[in-house]
């Protein structure tokens, strides 16, 4: 399976770097997602993200999850990350992660009991 | 009886003399120990960076086999390839991306901050088949046993392949869930699984498969020993 160019540099630029290249390869990733490109390999990279110090680097990848979510792709790698982000702080974020998990569990046929 | 006794010295006395004899065909080879000291020619983490990076499978395939061989050989995984191994695991070389890791672990790398993808491939319904959850629950293993906190990884430890018909997942798994157990997490996620394990084996069936439902039963008793003692 070969990547596209664009979207190996955006992996790239979500493994430590500033946080705003982390946040720019995550927002790369969800219009890379919208241009009907697969994003899957960079489910490692954008799940790490959910962990990530900088709220906004947090939001940028949780779009780009959550977009990948609802067009009815895997995100299963993200949903352990997901869970624990369930209290976060910011409202946004909060709407955002439950729209994720309600689409990964309807993929997982309901396993996440949410 | 003399001849046992001889027979007897002969195999306990270690032969020394063998090492020109080629093994004959059939023969079992043992494989090769892994040497306690790092081998002596250095990897190129450079290049191996950029080949993990291929666009070309094969090209991908060749250098994870090359990471592979240098871990297994006593080295360590240089920082600078972690990333990239990483990846690996969207990629569809994540058995060996896996395999990578697990080795590393082995040879002191920390996986505690990529728990969070491991737990994930749990759920991961991409290249969901026997091995892959085999490997997953390996590297699991290797990181409980060098004290990570799996307990992400914990709840969904079952729900991987549950059926799974691999001896090796089974004996991996119930592995898992005895020393997560044993270091104090929760028998919850577990008890329906461990349970289900005790189910009856047609005793008509052949003799290497009613073994393994035994040896699995066994383990589960354990397991499930195991849970009763610690919620006592």
């Amino acid at each position: 399976m070969s990547l596209p160019a664009g979207l190996r540099a955006a992996i790239d630029k979500m493994w430590p770097s500033e946080a705003s290249e982390r946040e720019a390869g995550a927002n790369a990733i969800r219009s890379a997602a919208v241009d009907m490109v697969d994003t899957r390999s960079a489910l490692p990279a954008l799940t790490l993200l959910l962990s990530d110090q900088v709220p906004s680097v947090r939001h940028a990848a949780l779009r780009a999850l959550e977009y990948r979510a609802d067009m009815g792709a895997d995100v299963g790698m993200a949903v352990p990350a997901l869970l624990l982000m369930q209290e976060e702080p910011d409202s946004e974020m909060r709407r955002l992660v439950h729209a994720a998990l309600r689409c990964a569990d309807q993929r997982l046929r309901g396993l996440l009991r949410l | 009886m003399e001849y046992l006794s001889t027979r007897r010295a002969e195999m306990a006395a270690p032969k020394y003399e063998t090492a020109a004899r080629a093994p004959s065909r059939g023969s079992s080879v043992e494989p090769a120990p892994i040497p306690a000291s790092p081998p002596s020619s250095p990897i190129d983490a450079q290049a191996l960076n950029k080949r993990l990076r291929a666009s070309s499978d094969s090209e991908q395939k060749a250098a994870f086999e090359c990471l592979r061989d240098w871990l297994a050989s006593g080295g360590v995984l240089p920082a600078v390839l972690v990333p990239a191994v990483v990846n690996g695991l969207g990629t569809p070389q994540r058995r060996w991306a896996l395999k990578v890791l697990d080795l590393a672990t082995h040879s002191g790398f920390d996986p505690t901050p990529f728990l969070p993808v491991i737990a994930g491939l749990l759920l991961d319904r991409d290249d969901y088949d026997d091995w892959a959850a085999h490997s997953v629950l390996r590297l699991l293993l290797s990181a409980l046993r060098r004290g990570c906190d799996i307990s992400l990884a914990w709840p969904w430890l079952c729900v991987c392949r549950p059926e799974g018909n691999l001896a090796e997942l089974c004996e991996t798994r119930l592995a898992l869930i005895r020393e997560g157990l044993e270091s104090g997490l929760p028998q919850a996620p577990v008890l329906d699984w461990l349970l289900g394990q005790l189910r009856l084996c047609d005793p008509r069936k052949p003799t290497i498969v009613v073994g393994q439902a035994a040896c699995t039963m066994f383990s589960a008793l354990q397991c499930l020993a195991i849970a009763e003692e610690r919620a006592s």
